[in-house]
């Protein structure tokens, strides 16, 4: 077998093509094996903990404030602002509730409520260190043995990478713009495949929990709000604030994610286009032969 | 002694028997149809199992028949159980399939000495298969079936002597049938042996018109009758241990506050019947 850092670029990229997929494949395969099994006495019934898990404080927060006006302690006002329709902060809150209701003593645009950052924290404090000791979500001990995968595979790949880049300068070849961005677009995609959301049990659990209620969005449109109960809360938790009774058309409106805008897409755009585009735009065609 | 009130299991609702779980003890799952056949369902149920005491309520092996139960039905119950380890396991005393045809509804069987001995064998093999006896449930009937040798009562009475199988007494079948055939259903309840009822289901129901004169239909689809929660006063005051008691609704859900209702109800009234069995004993 030839020595690989002997080949020609374009034989070469082919090489580093396969071995970037090698090593994907390997961290897709053992991402999973530092995580323990789930240590869940009981599905969650938490509707926060639930929309947490799903999506993130983010998601904490909307579906907090869908449960909060479905428990008429939060009123829209104006269409697009939540009020708190409490004089005091009713007991028996679980903490995000009561902060969201301090938040909105005023009328306040949803929009800056699910911007607040300190509520996201708070909500973060509240749910992630639970779904963490329940295995739902990777603790520290699991970001650690993820963080340790990804800096092997980037080692390997880096490596690799640069040896050939060594290599071809030794023989005058500066021609690598090709083989510098695969091996960003790779370590890229191992940071992005090692670092899933949930753990496994994480995912199982959200997918019973789809499966329990799934006929539940059949019945929506028959859930009247105020449902006197966490119903709504749950629907919402589970499939998200879109899957609330219809009706209820300006909870969602209000509570709608944002819209990813020209100028996020661009940035985005421009952002890969410009790690690419300088490897095309030098008209290499190759890396180092 | 720790009375369980609960409701069958329906996905529509999932959600509102979750959040209210603190008011339901028990909940009951028809297998049929999802979690029979699927692993990933028998997952999220196993999931739910944890979550509450789950009861696990088939229809479809018709037990109540002369021919044997096939085996593969029985190791599909036989995985179920062993995956969700419920609270218990329970089938009908009916029969939904002869000569090739599924008949698409639990019929009542004959009532014979053959059917006797028939349906214990299907309960032999069943526990032999699953590991434990299943609960034995009555139907509710709008035609006597033909070719029965002996009244209802007996045919259940002589079952359970002959069988290690309990019993999961649904008192809105038997308010039905009491209703259909002209017999006095407390009578009837206080001749069953208490110590062989384990379980108990409630229903509703609806008069339907027949060729035989107006019958009483259990729907599913309907609240509870008064009269089968007086039924259920007498059963708390009969057997002497812990019940669980699962409401049966099929569909026409009503409002789930009245469905927690009517399970607020069958506690008053299991209650009752449990203070009259303290004053008596």
């Amino acid at each position: 077998m030839p020595n690989p850092f002997y080949l020609r670029g374009p034989e070469f990229l082919v090489f580093y093509v396969c071995l970037g997929l090698l090593v994907i494949l390997s961290v897709m395969l053992w991402r999973r094996r530092p995580e323990r099994p789930a240590r869940v006495p009981a599905p969650l019934t938490d509707y926060l903990k639930i929309a947490y898990l799903r999506g993130g404080a983010d998601e904490a927060l909307r579906v907090a404030i869908l449960a909060l006006v479905d428990r008429e302690l939060l009123a829209v006002v104006n269409d697009d602002r939540i009020q708190t329709s409490t004089p005091t902060v009713p007991a028996g809150l679980q903490r995000t509730e009561q902060r969201l209701l301090e938040a909105c003593r005023k009328p306040t645009k949803a929009r800056d409520v699910l911007d607040d950052e300190s509520l996201k924290a708070t909500a973060t404090t509240e749910c992630e260190a639970h779904l963490a000791r329940a295995g739902l979500l990777p603790d520290e001990r699991l970001k650690t043995a993820r963080k340790g995968l990804v800096l092997t595979a980037w080692l390997v790949l880096g490596s690799v990478a640069l040896a050939k880049i060594l290599v071809a300068l030794s023989v005058g070849r500066t021609n690598i713009g090709f083989l510098v961005a695969a091996c960003f677009v790779f370590s890229y995609i191992v940071y992005t495949v090692a670092h899933p959301a949930r753990t496994a049990a994480g995912e199982a659990m959200l997918g019973d929990l789809r499966m329990l209620f799934d006929a539940l969005r059949d019945r929506a449109m028959s859930i009247r709000m105020p449902s006197g109960g966490n119903e709504v809360a749950l629907l919402a938790a589970v499939f998200g604030v879109g899957a609330v009774p219809a009706g209820h058309a300006y909870v969602k409106t209000i509570l709608r994610k944002p819209q990813r805008d020209s100028s996020s897409g661009a940035s985005c755009g421009s952002a890969c286009g410009s790690s690419c585009g300088g490897g095309c735009g030098g008209g290499c065609g190759g890396c180092g032969s | 002694m720790a009375d369980r009130v609960g409701l069958t299991w329906h996905p529509q609702l999932a959600a509102a028997i979750l959040a209210a779980r603190e008011r339901i003890d028990i909940v009951e799952v028809i297998p049929e149809g999802t979690f029979l056949e699927s692993r990933k369902s028998q997952r999220a149920l196993r999931t739910l199992a944890r979550a509450m005491p789950v009861s696990i309520h088939g229809v479809s092996l018709g037990l109540a028949s002369t021919t044997p139960v096939e085996q593969w039905r029985l190791d599909q119950f036989a995985r179920l159980v062993d995956s969700v380890q419920p609270a218990s396991w329970s089938e009908h005393l009916a029969f939904v399939r002869a000569g090739g045809v599924e008949l698409g509804h639990l019929a009542a069987p004959p009532r014979t000495a053959s059917t006797i001995d028939a349906t214990a064998a299907n309960l032999e093999r069943a526990a032999r298969t699953v590991g434990t006896y299943p609960m034995v449930e009555n139907v509710a009937t709008i035609i006597d079936p033909p070719g029965c040798r002996i009244d209802e009562q007996t045919w259940i009475c002589e079952l359970l002597s002959t069988s290690r199988a309990d019993l999961l007494l649904d008192l809105h079948n038997l308010y039905a049938n009491a209703r259909n055939f002209g017999f006095d259903a407390a009578e009837v309840l206080k001749r069953i042996p208490s110590e062989r009822i384990k379980s108990i289901h409630l229903a509703g129901g609806a008069p339907v018109h027949t060729p035989a004169g107006e019958r009483w239909l259990d729907d599913h689809l309907h609240d509870v009758p008064d009269p089968v929660y007086r039924l259920l006063e007498l059963v708390g005051q009969l057997v002497p241990h812990a019940l669980d008691v699962v409401l049966e609704r099929d569909g026409a859900f009503p409002p789930f506050t009245q469905i927690l209702m009517q399970l607020d109800r069958a506690r008053a009234a299991l209650t009752k019947g449990r203070a009259r069995q303290r004053l008596a004993s």
